[in-house]
């Protein structure tokens, strides 16, 4: 069941499934199922148990098997939060993103690399995630922020970027390729395109094509 | 005469594990809704809430744990007596030491009192440091009573850790003491 739910995220692409991360999946979720059973025998049968075997189902149920679930839970929660499928979970501000990337006919950046492959897999985390730890952590934050706004509805429309895309995460991947540094066209505008004083967007965009119903996202 | 465990309640009636058991168990249901069906909303309830919960339930579990094992390895327990009530009696077989918390008790030989103590005195001592030993004399309380009680083992485990202990109950004042020559705060054994 675990399987397919990963299956189900991944939509058709089954060859994305990671199966250690499956296999992860399934330790966590029955750890938690185990850990729920045990806990909620405790709270009923505690009294009846004998003062050792009481301490040994608690060491169990309220340290090992929350401690497993938790851990594991986390790897796998954060590899699942970098899946284009949870990105596009916030359905009304984001799966026209998703759409528009997904779309056969689109001609907008995202689309381009996701159809091409460009971007195997985590479409959207790579290129609005910057690298290392502390981009992570700020993705993270940005996102804990957004769902906060998705849930309270007190998002915007249209929806807007928290601040103009970065040119780093596009040089993070086209930086010193050879198309990109013997371009005509990059050679005179390189220095400014470093700096970030010129918007790889500007030429190459859009990013996204997104068509906004403003009665959908009414309170 | 009533024995006060250090630990008023058994490990299963703490009101601490009941907390710990809701903690974890809205932890973990967090953790299998996040993992079922996740989103933006089950995974930050999993990282914001589930997490600190079931770690808080981990701190109050390790708490409990040491908390009971401390009590359990104590090498004093607690007594209560009231007024009236006899503590150790003359010629009674010598296992105990006791040391006065709170209160007041007499000291009876033949029936005649021959001491008063309180609270940091202690009493019962000498018989452990004979072989065989009886009490030479019965221990009564005057007052509501608490005392700490040193077993006979747990007495010589102390007397091991702590040896300037055995000046305090085998030195010279110890001997006048235990030879009667000292009457105030002379004490029985």
């Amino acid at each position: 069941m675990f399987t397919l739910i990963l299956i189900q995220q991944a939509g058709d692409a089954h060859v994305n499934v990671d199966p250690v991360l499956v296999l992860l999946q399934q330790l966590s979720v029955g750890a938690a199922a185990a850990g729920v059973l045990l806990v909620l025998f405790l709270i009923f049968f505690r009294r009846r148990l004998t003062e050792g075997l009481l301490k040994v189902l608690a060491f169990l149920g309220l340290l090992v098997l929350p401690m497993m679930s938790l851990g594991l839970g986390n790897v796998v929660g954060l590899a699942q939060a970098k899946k284009v499928e949870f990105c596009g979970s916030c359905h009304l501000t984001m799966a026209g993103f998703v759409n528009d990337m997904r779309a056969a006919e689109s001609e907008s950046l995202a689309a381009k690399h996701f159809r091409n492959r460009w971007i195997p897999d985590a479409q959207c985390y790579t290129c609005h995630a910057s690298y290392g730890m502390f981009g992570d952590v700020q993705a993270k934050m940005a996102g804990l922020n957004d769902v906060y706004k998705y849930y309270t509805r007190t998002y915007k429309i249209p929806v807007r970027m928290h601040a103009p895309y970065p040119n780093e995460e596009c040089l993070k991947c086209h930086e010193n390729t050879p198309k990109f540094v013997n371009s005509e066209s990059h050679a005179e505008l390189l220095p400014a395109i470093r700096a970030g004083e010129f918007s790889c967007v500007d030429c190459h965009g859009p990013a996204h094509v997104v068509e906004w119903n403003e009665s959908r996202h009414a309170r | 005469m009533k024995v006060v465990t250090r630990g008023k309640k058994p490990f299963g009636a703490s009101p601490l594990l009941r907390l710990c058991l809701v903690l974890t168990l809205t932890g973990l249901a967090l953790t299998l809704h996040s993992m079922v069906r996740p989103n933006g909303l089950s995974f930050t309830l999993f990282s914001v809430l589930g997490t600190p919960l079931m770690l808080l339930s981990v701190m109050l579990l390790l708490y409990l744990f040491l908390d009971d094992m401390r009590k359990r390895y104590s090498l004093f327990s607690i007594e209560e007596y009231q007024p009236g009530e006899v503590i150790i009696a003359q010629g009674d077989a010598a296992d105990r030491a006791y040391f006065i918390q709170r209160g007041d008790v007499e000291v009876l030989r033949e029936g005649r009192q021959v001491a008063k103590m309180g609270p940091g005195d202690y009493f019962g001592e000498m018989a452990l440091l004979r072989p065989d030993a009886r009490r030479t004399a019965t221990v009564a309380a005057l007052t509501p009573v608490e005392l700490m009680v040193l077993g006979k083992e747990n007495f010589y485990r102390l007397l091991d850790a702590i040896p300037a202990l055995r000046l305090e109950f085998m030195g010279p004042a110890a001997e006048r003491r235990r030879k009667g020559e000292l009457h105030e705060g002379e004490e029985s054994g």
